[in-house]
């Protein structure tokens, strides 16, 4: 890698080499049984070069090629864009811990064992479900070489489940999901696991008819994810910015939110799924603040929009060795509030909770639309779980949502990218098909 | 190259073992607003080798076919073997040796960058004629692959492949009112099929405009009639999932439901999963099980007809392997999916369709969702309908529905049937993009529910 970034050096080229190399090995349960054993290595290189001051882009999987794609990122640079940077010097990284040293050691006969504890404690609470499962290890190995002799070497593993279940009555289908990550190398959340499954078998005994009207609506952080995740994302991006259309491009340091709302772009926090020390573009991982308080901070950037758009990368340049780079989220996490669960339903007279919603991004998400179907939820009455509900649209605006927050909760849950508690918001409209 | 495959599948004491190698080029270009943001070109090559042992399923992916793939290959038996046994098993099919060529004027690494580039840069300059055009995107993309496969069957294939598609989308801005539109075309006819789409860009340009003044449809039960690419959208995610044997297997409710013979829609709607017809998007020679492509009723005079598998599926479920498992690279094993997905053409004219006192007119789509059953999609955009004539344009119609009580619903089928593809395409179990088709014609249903606000 060094040699060729030298080789380019000599022809006056400035050039970054990105290595990456992956072994993630699945271990899948279909229907209660043991189902597969997938593992998927992947090992690639990306070039890219700053040639007469334009970008070129190529990349492949095979290292004896690495000289070829060189030379095809050095003809494409002749039809590419200005770059509006330059590659970076190498600096002090944060201290962050990607993965506890126990999951280097979690094997598929281990993942299997767990698989088959987990299912044998779900189907203990309810006999009745059908479930399926995944337990997902990564091994992540990340180099990146450029002409400022930046040289930085990064492994990282990650480690977590995701479980299902259904569950087939003369009432309908149910069906819902759990994401665990396990990187910070701990031990499978049995007790969790029985209380979910206990409280679904409680609840969804009765399934209730709602009518169209003004609810308080509940969002699980995974149903929270769909309503959030893809306008807030496309909102706070510095493509958006620099295009002129995000609809908080004028609302720096204005608040756009009740003063109860924090968000942050988080690499930094331990173990997490997207944690990392560097990003795309080797420049340090940091806490980038999105929302303090209700006040918008701020969008983030990878160095040629920052370029563009005259600010400084904030270290969100998201690739793969395969592509070159764009800004993106990394974690996102709602800060938690004060309210746990149990109080916040009991302060709703009459509300929805949302534990699973199909859509999502489907909308015109940059201006903060969303359209989502409520494909697993409860009613609540006068402070009440009353039943269970589906097949409710709930559609509107993220940036008013912003402003219509009632609760916060106390207790939070990570699902890939989006790290949020359960949030309540009042004055929603639902809109059911009796 | 097949002695290579056959010595890696060689092991002992398996039922199945197949390995499929690619080599692919890819060619994108992106145009954003007057720029020229991304000219790429990049060159992957991998494959995957399956393993069927007791019953289970061992996968192991990788970029080199060398030596110490063979000893990785035995410590995935070693683990696979080490699965509970299952009584499970796949429809074998016989030997076959076929070499699927592309026609040169269809291979896409022919046509000189330059040539690509000044016709993405064409259409993007016709999408930034309008003053409240802010913004575009242009896309351009097109991939070779050549493919290899080898089952313990004894079936080799080579099978080259071309796609070739554009997306085009316009950002209008009118304060902060925000609208997008987008468009994407493409088939696997080669590079010619891509020229001569200036109208296409014009409609894209002018729908983004006059998004900027359509108002959001109202929360409602509507008459709804929807256009070929959205009658595409609905048969595929709504109806075409379901239809899919890895989704019946094991599923006792659903089995039920897709029970072949079971009536849910009137006589004259025909749904159809065709891999077979020439260089449409989703078709293809063989699948990545190394099936032959097919042509499937899903419903046939409007009741279940039959169902997609792979040789798995089609095994459990009594049926046979239908051309229909397949993987969007060689980082994945292959599942059950659709190749080319539409309503076949039915008895009526489009006057008649749009003869109809209050009606949504839904054109186009911003994708679908379904989990079993229920649906979500939203339409690009749409007029609403009074007394057969087109009235004001409306926004933000997302449809919304349980797919058996739609197909009910259905009250007229045009004859007027389209087959779409483009860039994008299927999503299922983290395998995206699969290069599909969908189609249809004008489909008028009733009662269909439109969240908004």
């Amino acid at each position: 890698m060094e040699n060729i970034v030298k080789l380019l050096k000599r022809k006056n080229v400035k050039s970054e080499i990105l290595y990456e190399k992956a072994v993630k090995t699945e271990v899948k349960f279909k229907n209660d049984l043991p189902y597969a054993i997938n593992i998927r290595e992947e090992e690639g290189y990306g070039v890219r070069v700053i040639s007469n001051g334009k970008l070129g882009f190529s990349s492949t999987n095979k290292k004896e090629e690495l000289k070829k794609i060189a030379e095809t990122a050095l003809e494409l640079s002749k039809y590419g864009e200005r770059a509006f940077f330059d590659f970076p010097k190498e600096v002090l990284l944060p201290k962050v811990n990607l993965y506890h040293k126990k999951i280097e050691k979690v094997t598929t006969s281990k993942m299997l064992e767990w698989g088959k504890e987990i299912i044998a404690v779900m189907k203990e609470e309810d006999p009745e479900i059908k479930i399926d499962l995944d337990f997902v290890h990564t091994s992540w190995r990340r180099m990146l070489v450029n002409s400022r002799n930046t040289y930085l070497n990064m492994k990282k593993e990650v480690f977590y489940f995701g479980v299902s279940f259904m569950k087939v009555t003369d009432k309908g289908l149910l069906q819902s999901y759990e994401f665990f990550n396990l990187t910070d190398g701990s031990e499978i959340p049995t007790d969790y696991i029985k209380t979910w499954i206990s409280l679904e078998k409680e609840f969804s005994e009765k399934k209730v008819v709602v009518k169209d009207g003004i609810y308080d609506v509940i969002f699980y952080p995974l149903a929270l994810s769909s309503v959030l995740y893809s306008p807030l994302a496309s909102g706070i991006n510095g493509i958006n910015f620099v295009k002129k259309i995000s609809p908080l491009l004028t609302k720096e340091n204005q608040k756009i939110a009740d003063a109860r709302l924090s968000i942050s772009d988080d690499p930094t926090i331990p173990y997490k799924v997207y944690s990392a020390l560097w990003d795309g573009e080797g420049i340090p991982h940091r806490r980038n603040t999105i929302i303090e308080r209700g006040v918008f901070k701020g969008f983030i950037f990878d160095l040629q929009t920052a370029g563009k758009a005259g600010r400084e990368t904030t270290g969100n340049s998201i690739r793969r060795y395969s592509t070159s780079s764009n800004p993106g989220t990394t974690n996102l996490y709602v800060h938690p509030g004060e309210i746990d669960f149990e109080k916040m339903i009991k302060d709703v007279k009459k509300g929805i909770v949302v534990k699973e919603v199909l859509g999502g991004g489907m909308a015109n998400s940059l201006a903060g639309e969303f359209s989502v179907t409520v494909s697993h939820g409860y009613l609540i009455e006068n402070g009440n779980i009353t039943g269970r509900v589906k097949d409710l649209a709930i559609a509107g605006n993220l940036y008013s949502l912003f402003n219509q927050i009632k609760a916060i909760g106390k207790e939070i849950k990570e699902v890939p990218g989006l790290i949020a508690p359960w949030i309540c918001f009042e004055k929603v409209r639902v809109t059911s098909k009796r | 190259m097949k002695k290579i495959l056959e010595d890696l599948i060689s092991l002992p004491g398996i039922t199945y073992a197949d390995v499929r190698f690619e080599e692919k080029d890819t060619t994108y270009i992106l145009f954003r607003e007057k720029n020229l943001e991304k000219v790429e070109k990049k060159k992957e090559s991998g494959g995957i080798l399956r393993i069927f042992v007791n019953g289970n399923w061992g996968y192991i992916s990788f970029n080199k076919l060398d030596k110490t793939l063979k000893e990785r290959a035995f410590s995935l038996l070693k683990a696979t073997r080490r699965l509970p046994k299952q009584e499970k098993h796949l429809f074998l099919l016989p030997p076959v040796d076929k070499k699927v060529r592309i026609t040169p004027d269809k291979d896409p690494r022919k046509i000189p960058l330059e040539e690509k580039k000044n016709l993405v840069e064409r259409y993007n300059k016709i999408l930034l004629k309008p003053e409240k055009v802010v913004s575009t995107v242009s896309v351009y993309q097109d991939i070779y692959i050549k493919q290899f496969f080898l089952s313990s069957e004894g079936r080799y294939i080579e099978e080259e492949r071309n796609y070739e598609a554009m997306a085009l989308s316009a950002i209008a801005k009118d304060g902060n009112n925000i609208q997008t539109y987008s468009k994407t075309f493409g088939k696997r006819k080669g590079f010619a099929y891509l020229k001569n789409k200036e109208h296409i860009a014009e409609e894209v340009a002018k729908i983004a405009v006059d998004l900027l003044s359509a108002e959001p449809i109202k929360a409602g039960i509507y008459t709804v009639i929807i256009d070929p690419l959205l009658a595409g959208i609905f048969i595929h995610e709504a109806f075409g999932h379901l239809s899919e044997g890895d989704h019946i297997q094991g599923n006792e409710k659903l089995k039920n439901l897709m029970h072949v013979g079971k009536r849910y829609g009137v006589e004259f709607l025909y749904a159809v999963d065709d891999g077979t017809i020439k260089e449409e998007r989703g078709s293809i020679a063989f699948d990545e099980d190394g099936v032959e492509a097919k042509k499937t009723y899903l419903i046939y005079e409007g009741a279940i007809a039959g169902h997609l598998n792979s040789k798995e599926t089609g095994y459990e479920l009594c049926e046979a392997p239908t051309g229909n498992a397949r993987s969007v690279n060689y980082r994945f094993p292959p599942i059950v999916r659709m190749t080319n997905t539409y309503i076949e053409k039915g008895p009526h004219k489009k006057e008649e369709i749009f003869d109809v006192k209050k009606a949504i007119y839904a054109i186009g789509s911003r994708g679908g969702m379904t989990e079993l059953e229920s649906f979500v999609f939203t339409a690009m955009y749409g007029y609403i309908i009074e007394k057969g004539k087109r009235k004001k344009m409306v926004r933000d119609i997302t449809l919304s529905g349980n797919v058996f009580e739609t197909l009910r619903n259905i009250e007229m089928i045009g004859d007027d049937l389209e087959i779409h593809g483009g860039i994008g395409g299927c999503g299922k179990n983290g395998q995206a993009p699969l290069p599909v088709g969908t189609g249809g014609p004008h489909v008028r249903i009733k009662n269909v529910v439109i969240g908004g606000r």
